[in-house]
């Protein structure tokens, strides 16, 4: 089995696509990732403004996901988002020891946190 | 212009989609300041750098923002 990297993926959804359309993007994502790797973390931002005009449009819906994979994987991926004309941007990196170990506070953080809310609520 | 309060050790990586602090390293027309203006280690400052460029091509920050003169 080759050697499993960690990557990062973040892509823009066109802000005119409908919502249907665009779980449909974001599942189909997650559905290829699941079949080649491991899915680790899925975030969704929604709709955004863009900082700048992309393909005419001033918006987007930014997804950004973090998987396990093989190198081998990733232009497969990529591939996948080019052809499909709603996905206007997308940026894969390949997360070095120290990417991880911020992933991962993150993660410990953010744990810590819904876990305070959940309290709250309780 | 930038200040820095926080010190930079702590800061083992930057990340591109940390829009606010990257913020701070930016002038008003979106130009990355100088290493020099913003007292910050050369280490770090590298990362920014890059976090900057990451964060342009996904639109989080504008390569130029037009300020009204």
């Amino acid at each position: 089995m080759a050697s499993e990297n960690m990557y990062e993926l973040t892509y823009i959804i066109s802000g005119v696509a409908q919502q249907n359309q665009v779980d449909d993007i974001v599942n189909s994502v997650n559905k290829f990732v699941r079949e080649h790797g491991t899915l680790e973390y899925v975030d969704e931002w929604g709709n955004q403004r863009l900082a700048y005009e992309i393909d005419k449009k001033r918006s987007g819906y930014y997804v950004n996901l973090y998987f396990k994979a093989e190198g081998k994987v990733v232009p497969q991926l990529e591939r996948q988002l080019q052809l499909n004309d709603q996905i206007l941007r997308y940026l894969t990196l390949r997360m070095d020891a120290k990417m991880i170990r911020h992933y991962e506070r993150q993660q410990s953080t953010s744990a810590v946190e819904e876990a305070a809310e959940a309290s709250e609520d309780a | 212009m930038a200040r820095n309060d926080q010190d930079f050790e702590h800061v083992e990586y930057v990340d591109y989609k940390d829009t606010e602090f990257l913020e701070q390293f930016t002038n008003n027309q979106g130009k990355i300041l100088p290493r020099r203006v913003g007292d910050v280690p050369a280490r770090v400052q590298r990362q920014i750098t890059r976090a900057i460029k990451r964060a342009r091509h996904l639109s989080l920050l504008p390569y130029v923002s037009d300020n009204v003169r």
